[in-house]
Formats: C-alpha cells, structure tokens, sequence
C-alpha cells in the first residue's frame, strides 16, 4: 500500500500516517495480520523522523489496529474493544451535526454517507 | 605493467566519461541535481543547462586528457607517476564537479524565477511492501569473486614454504624487482587479506539490500518503484562483475610475487590492467543500460499536481545531503547512481568513521 503525506498540510504527519493506515484496510489495500516496515524503515522511505512514524503507529496500537513488539515488528493486528461502538458513535455524531449546523439536509449526508461506503470493504476483526 | 601513461591516460578518460554519462542516467525529475516537477522537465532552461554542461564537459575532457598526458611525457618515470595520477585524478574530479555546480546553478535560478513550484501539492510517500517485494539478485552472482578470493589466499598458502627468505613486492615498467620485503604473513598474504575483507563487505551489502531507503517519486510511484527494483538488481550484479574482475587482475599481477611466472611479470602486469579496466567498462556500461529503465516522466506525471517535495535545500553544493530530520542514514545520490550518507545523521558519521579506520588499520594489521 502507498501512503501519501502532504508535507504543507495542516494536518500533522503522523496524523496522515494513521488516517491512510485507517483508510487503507477500509479500502482493501491493506489486510489483517499484514506486516508494515519498522518504524526507522518507514521514517528512512519518508525521508522524515523516525518519533513522527513512531508517534503514528503509537496512535494506531492504543486504537486496536497495529501490534507493535521487538519480536514481529509491526503488524495489522485488528481489535474491536467493547466501548468501541459508544465512542464512535460520539465521534460520529459530532461530525454529522457539524453537517446539518451547515445546511446539509439528511438525503444529502445519507447519500454522501452511501457514496463514501461503497468504497470500503469490511475487515474481518479479531 | 602497462605504460603508466596509457593508465593515467585510461583512467583521465573513464573519470571524463562518467560525467558525461551521469546526467544521461538521472531521472527527468532530477536534473543536474535540481529537483524538477513533472511538469517543468521540458523547460527551455534545462535544454540551455544541459547544452551549456556539455560544452564545458567536451573542453574539459580535452584539456584533461592533453595535459595528463604532457605531464606523463614529462615527469620521470615511475617516481613521479603516482602523484601525477592522483594530481590528474584529483584536477578532473573538481573540474568536473565544477561544470555540475554551474549547471546546478543556473537551474537553481531558472526555478526560482519560473515558479516552477506554484501551485503544486509537495508530497512525499512510501509503500508498505516495498522492501519485501523488491527482490536483489541471487548471491550465487558473489561466486566468480569467490573463487579469485579463494585462489588469491590458496596460491599463496601452497607457495608460502618455497618462498626465499627475500620476495619481490614490487616491479618497475621493464618488469624488474625493485622493491623486496622479508617473508612475512603480511606481505605473503596482505592481498588475499584485503580481498576477503572486501568480499565480506560486498556480501554484507548484499544482504542489506532490503534496508536501504526507497524514495519514491509521489507523481508516478508504480514507475519509480520499477526504476529502484531494476536499479538495485542490475547495479548489484554489476559490482560483483567489476570486483571479480578487479581482483582477477590483481591476483595476476601478483602472481611473480608468489614465485610463479616470476619472468613474465611485464606480461601478467598489462593482463591484469586489462582485466580490471574491462571489469571497470563492464560495471559503467551494465549500470547505464539499468539506470535508462524509466528515467522519463510520463503523460499522466506530468499532468500530476503531486510532486516530489523539494529538497534541493538539504544538498549542499548540491553534492552532500545534510538533513537531520531524515531518519535515512543511506539516501540515492542526487547526481549518479548510488547511495550516498546522510551527513545530518549521527551514524553515517560513525559509518564513515568506520570506513576510514579500516582503510587505514586493515593495511597496517596485515602488514
């Protein structure tokens, strides 16, 4: 999987990093149990820090995506923690009324919701 | 051995050809080592760079090649032919350099006044699985160097008792002794030593492979990736070729020392120039037939408004890559084919530490 970060962006790179990660198992381009370089690789491919790649996959492992250990190095390790619906749900629903605050009506977020899904395919979870 | 001055003269010419070929081999991204964005590889200014290289590039290569060979006719023989070789090697090396920082320069200002990066998306990528897709060559490619590494220690071990106590460790242009040296383990096997260590690094570096950096080019990665997988494969079959060679046409030309063909050393001494000069042609030419695969931006990069970042910045004189946010310690050379240290990271000193230290001890231990 190819990730692309926008070094202008306002959005932080490790931030990228865990967002396209995210992304990408959504998409199909990356897979449970899939093993991704290490930290220093990914930094030294980059051309950036290894503490940004580091703070990233960091993010990841505290979210259940990534295992991370000396001896596998770092692997797509999907968990579904039981608050996990909750919180997201509360992330959710921040976001869709940040829509409706700006004028979407509910057709348009639920046909842009459709649109967007289509797009995924569902990871099996652990 | 070969006249000396048909090997300075060789090696003026090789020095020349090799700047002469690099800008034919760096990708249209990468020009004179100015970062370019896709859409810009056809500017007019980089027509007049490359123009303006080549000229200076042509008088140079005469200038050097004519006064390398005065200096040879002049100077005595032998005595002064190793300083006037390293002198030639050294003025053609920063001439040439030279040409490359003018070029650079005028890019560098070309870009500035054009805006070539307005309006673009500066980004960088990397892909998860390259490092375990991208296959080097089979080391079986390690064997030819083997086995001269591996007649260069037997020969040796099998003459060692019939040596005199004496041995010949140098000979002049007519093939005669003129330097000699008590048997000893260094200077029966000095040689063979270096090219065991040498082997052990070649082979070090082979499995390595997997660790260097992979930088991608954002606007077309599929394209780089294929450009970086043939560049490696190629280039590390190539530098086992060129080592084979070069310790073949060692092992000839020493050969006399170890008592055999001790009168044929003149003959031994041009076989093995010619050995590693060819060994030196094979590797230039095996890297310029690799470094062509995918070198110019296609249609859809072009068009591409996600570009490479540019990091002309972290190149001082567009030669040293100084970045101490890069957690590469091994970066691709700007200008060439290659790798080259990341001077902004702590261990690429105590690599390059590493390197000269054993330069100097392994000589002086085998010694």
């Amino acid at each position: 999987m190819e990730l692309f970060l926008d070094i202008n962006s306002d959005l932080p790179l490790y931030q990228q990093i865990r967002n396209q990660v995210i992304l990408g198992l959504a998409e199909g381009e990356l897979r449970n149990h899939e093993t991704l370089p290490s930290t220093r690789q990914l930094a030294a491919d980059f051309g950036i820090n290894f503490h940004t790649v580091n703070k990233a996959y960091d993010m990841l492992r505290q979210e259940g995506i990534l295992s991370v250990n000396r001896k596998t190095g770092a692997v797509v390790a999907i968990q579904s923690p039981p608050d996990f619906r909750g919180r997201w749900r509360e992330s959710a629903r921040i976001w869709l009324a940040e829509a409706v605050v700006k004028g979407l009506g509910k057709d348009e977020i639920l046909a842009e919701c459709e649109a967007l899904m289509s797009a995924f395919c569902q990871p099996e979870p652990e | 051995m070969l006249p000396i001055l048909v090997v300075n003269l060789v090696t003026v010419i090789v020095l020349n050809a090799v700047y002469g070929l690099v800008p034919l081999l760096t990708h249209d991204t990468l020009q004179y080592g100015v970062r370019v964005p896709p859409a810009h590889t056809d500017s007019p200014a980089i027509a007049a760079a490359r123009r303006g290289y080549y000229r200076l590039w042509l008088v140079l290569f005469l200038v050097t090649v004519a006064v390398t060979a005065v200096l040879d006719t002049v100077s005595p023989p032998m005595t002064a032919s190793a300083g006037v070789l390293l002198a030639t090697l050294v003025v053609t090396l920063l001439l040439n350099y030279g040409n490359y920082f003018l070029a650079r320069r005028r890019l560098l200002t070309a870009k500035e006044t054009e805006s070539w990066y307005k309006g673009v998306v500066e980004t960088i990528v990397a892909d998860t699985a390259v490092h375990r897709t991208t296959q080097g060559p089979s080391l079986a490619w390690g064997i030819p160097n083997l086995a001269v590494t591996l007649c260069a220690v037997v020969i040796p071990a099998l003459r060692y008792q019939s040596l005199p106590a004496t041995i010949a460790v140098h000979f002049n242009a007519a093939g005669m002794p003129d330097s000699f040296a008590t048997k000893s383990f260094g200077s029966v096997f000095g040689s063979a030593m270096t090219q065991v260590v040498l082997f052990i690094a070649l082979v070090v570096i082979h499995l390595s492979l997997g660790r260097f950096s992979v930088r991608l080019n954002p606007a077309n990665p599929g394209a780089s990736r294929a450009r970086y997988s043939t560049i490696v494969r190629e280039g590390v079959k190539a530098v086992w070729v060129l080592f084979a060679f070069i310790n073949a046409g060692t092992l000839l030309m020493l050969l006399p020392l170890w008592g055999i063909f001790a009168h044929n050393e003149t003959v031994l001494g041009i076989a093995g120039t010619v050995l590693i000069f060819c060994g030196v042609a094979v590797c230039i030419l095996w890297m310029a037939r690799a470094a062509q695969g995918n070198r110019h931006v296609d249609e859809a990069a072009r068009k591409s408004r996600v570009v490479a970042r540019d990091d002309d910045r972290y190149w001082i004189g567009g030669m040293f890559y100084f970045n101490t946010s890069d957690s590469g310690i091994l970066v691709p050379k700007r200008f060439g084919v290659g790798v080259t240290f990341n001077f902004g990271h702590p261990v690429a000193w105590i690599l390059l530490l590493a390197i000269v230290a054993a330069a100097i001890v392994i000589p002086r231990l085998v010694s």
